[in-house]
């Protein structure tokens, strides 16, 4: 497996953002990521549908952070809103700040986005098939992203095309390149998906829900391949998954979203053997598991969560928690430190605060 | 013939079941070939059993769960329900047979019809098996929605009106409504939010306790389907691998493949995740239109590479055959596989958690 080189880049734009790029040679004190309250709502007739609220996280370099969270949480469009790809309008990012290896995304002008987009975050959606043009082929794609982006020549970025294909594991990768995407499996699309998302070798991959739409076996093998890639070019992942099954295994760190809100996060096996907040509780119990001894009823989470349009100032959880009181349904909790064997564990939940009622 | 209350007439019965779908093509739309969804599968399910049925996309699961209830034909083979051969059925006893057979479909979304009520989803079976009119059809409505769980007062809404769990529940109302002894239940939690399914789950689990019913239950989901079943079927390529009571063919599966599913099926325990030895499979699933010769999954099967590539894995295709009383595996080797620990998770009682 051979690493790409990297060419300089060619347009002006490139040039000033390589500079900005230069200045900050010492990373070692600064994560890649930090997200700060950032709030993105929908504007429907209806009102502003607070998809995204006020939420917080860090990425260290080369780290996998696990977005965790049911259909509606927010953790898509925290996603998008990271590479400013919300649709808008009726989307628009309200506030906050996404400081991308020392750079605020937010301010970027839409030309800045797209080369830093194109250069340094790698996408991989849930279905390849509507991600990937089904009218050129394969090699074309992942070249097309290497010729703009790194300036290659169109022999250079067949070669690369063809180096990649083979890092994700498509076996004759220099016959496939003239191949178009139905021409693939599932797994083998979404291996392709993966090639173009790493075709510029960027810091930081965002892979959104990436199994969902495949057999456990074919999981298995993308998520092998996925370990294997952000440890050999130290690539950051953010993984987007509602199966927590997937982040326990891939994570180094987990943020649990509900409702628009992050409402805990940690390193993974204080979330896990640990949770502070019910709803990570609820969560791993409502489902049946391998590790553990059937028999009896699943605990369930009864109820549906809130409306996000202009939702109330209780917990968000609250209407849903066996363990609330008075308070959560008065005022909304922060999120706040827990004391854990591992760094960072927070979470919003008065009842786990210090003096709290839960155990 | 694998039957594990052989004291006890079987409710549902497949003997030698195959369903194949012609590939045609050209102008002449001339028949070129078959897709084998399901290729040659025997078992029975004993009255008030659930059998799960497990295994990859493409792999006949939902295909055989709608040749048992005749809403596919056999291509060959048979099918019995109460010892009667499905295929011989006039229309009319055919349409009889029905009401004791119902299916509860994946897509909750789909397989209600927007434009009716909820009230009219759920009176429909009813209607058309002549099993109530007037007050009496409308009083049986609201039981049957107060015994999913759902409010009685929701007859007059429409399906948009509700979530997914909910939707789920509606046609779960729908099958029962004609008082049915066997649901298939194909894929019935997979298109819903975690924190649901366990919600359907239970319900499907109380129902069968309170109304006796038999499942035939079909999931991806091994966890899912191992907290549900008494048995559990496995297929691959259009045939059963390996079929046998739940807690054996999870604690000491004795085919290959088994063992593979249950390796890849990620577990919520970090500190299980970075202990346990994964078999990654190598490749897709092969085309049922062309199943490999010999063992169908020879081609992908960490056992027969362990082996040294055995002459009798790619010649001779293996028959189900019983590797412990009603445990049995269709592998040459079933007496390897069940001596490795490739995975299998080991399960701790209950989480104690707040």
């Amino acid at each position: 497996m051979t690493r790409p080189e990297l060419v300089e880049i060619s347009t002006r734009e490139g040039a000033r953002l390589a500079a900005q790029l230069a200045d900050d040679a010492d990373r070692h004190d600064r994560r890649l990521l930090h997200v700060q309250d950032l709030s993105t709502y929908f504007f429907t007739p209806g009102g502003a549908v607070h998809a995204v609220d006020e939420v917080s996280f860090d990425l260290d370099y080369g780290e996998t952070l696990g977005l965790v969270g049911e259909s509606g949480s927010g953790k898509t469009v925290t996603a998008l809103s990271i590479a400013r790809l919300v649709a808008e309008p009726p989307g628009r990012i309200v506030s906050g700040e996404v400081i991308f290896d020392g750079i605020d995304l937010l301010r970027l002008s839409r030309e800045e986005m797209r080369l830093v987009r194109g250069r340094k975050i790698g996408f991989v959606f849930q279905d390849p098939m509507t991600s990937l043009n089904p009218t050129l082929t394969v090699g074309r794609q992942i070249g097309e992203s290497a010729r703009t982006h790194l300036g290659l020549s169109r022999a250079a970025a067949a070669r690369h095309a063809a180096d990649l294909l083979g890092t994700v594991g498509i076996p004759r990768a220099r016959d496939r390149l003239g191949d178009y995407p139905h021409q693939f499996s599932g797994g083998m699309r979404q291996r392709v998906m993966i090639a173009i998302a790493l075709a510029c070798q960027p810091m930081l991959l965002i892979a959104d829900e990436p199994t969902t739409a495949l057999d456990v076996t074919i999981q298995a093998q993308i998520m092998e391949l996925l370990r294997s890639l952000s440890r050999e070019f130290r690539t950051a992942v953010i993984l987007i998954t509602h199966d927590l099954g997937l982040a326990a295994g891939m994570c180094q760190r987990v943020s649990v979203m509900y409702a628009g809100r992050i409402v805990e996060s940690g390193v993974v096996d204080d979330i896990f053997e640990r949770p502070r907040m019910p709803y990570t509780a609820a969560l791993l119990d409502s489902r049946a598991r391998l590790d553990i001894e059937p028999g009896g009823r699943l605990r369930t989470i009864e109820g549906l969560p809130p409306d996000l349009l202009d939702p109330a100032a209780e917990c968000r959880f609250a209407p849903r928690c066996p363990h609330r009181r008075g308070i959560c349904l008065e005022r909304e909790p922060d999120m706040t430190p827990r004391p854990s064997a591992g760094d960072g564990h927070t979470a919003r939940c008065w009842g786990t605060e210090p003096g709290g009622w839960i155990p | 013939m694998i039957d594990p209350r052989m004291d006890e007439a079987p409710l549902v019965e497949a003997e030698g079941l195959k369903v194949h779908f012609p590939i045609v093509s050209g102008i002449l739309q001339r028949r070129t070939g078959s897709i084998r969804a399901v290729d040659g599968v025997t078992f029975a399910i004993a009255r008030k059993e659930t059998l799960g049925l497990v295994g990859e996309s493409g792999c006949g699961k939902s295909t055989l769960g709608r040749a048992l209830i005749r809403l596919r034909d056999a291509t060959d083979g048979h099918v019995r329900f109460e010892g009667r051969e499905l295929a011989d059925l006039s229309g009319r006893e055919l349409r009889r047979m029905r009401r004791r057979m119902q299916i509860i479909f994946q897509d909750p979304f789909g397989s209600l019809d927007p434009r009716m009520t909820v009230g009219a989803i759920v009176a429909e079976p009813i209607e058309t098996h002549r099993l109530a009119r007037g007050r009496a059809k409308e009083e049986r409505v609201r039981e049957l929605l107060t015994l999913v769980g759902l409010d009685p007062a929701f007859t007059s809404r429409y399906p948009h009106e509700f979530s997914g769990g909910q939707r789920q529940r509606i046609g779960v109302a729908r099958a029962l409504a004609v008082e049915p002894g066997f649901i298939v239940c194909d894929e019935p939690i997979s298109a819903l939010d975690i924190s649901i399914q366990g919600q359907i789950l239970n319900l499907l689990m109380d129902l069968r306790e309170r109304l006796g019913l038999t499942y035939l239950f079909i999931s991806h989901d091994l966890a899912a389907v191992r907290h549900i079943s008494d048995r559990v079927g496995v297929m691959y390529l259009g045939r059963i691998v390996e079929i046998g009571p739940s807690s054996a063919a999870y604690t000491s599966p004795a085919h290959p493949y088994t063992r593979a599913l249950l390796s890849a099926v990620p577990v919520p325990d970090p500190a299980v995740e970075r202990r346990r030895r994964r078999v990654i499979l190598v490749g897709d699933v092969p085309s049922p239109a062309d199943p490999p010769q010999g063992c169908r999954f020879h081609t992908r099967c960490w056992l027969y590479e362990r082996l040294g590539r055995p002459e009798d894995c790619r010649s001779v295709e293996p028959e189900l055959r019983s590797v412990n009383g009603d445990h049995a595996a269709a592998c040459h080797y079933a007496e390897r596989a069940m001596h490795s620990d490739l995975g299998v998770v080991e399960t701790a009682l209950e989480a104690e958690r707040p």
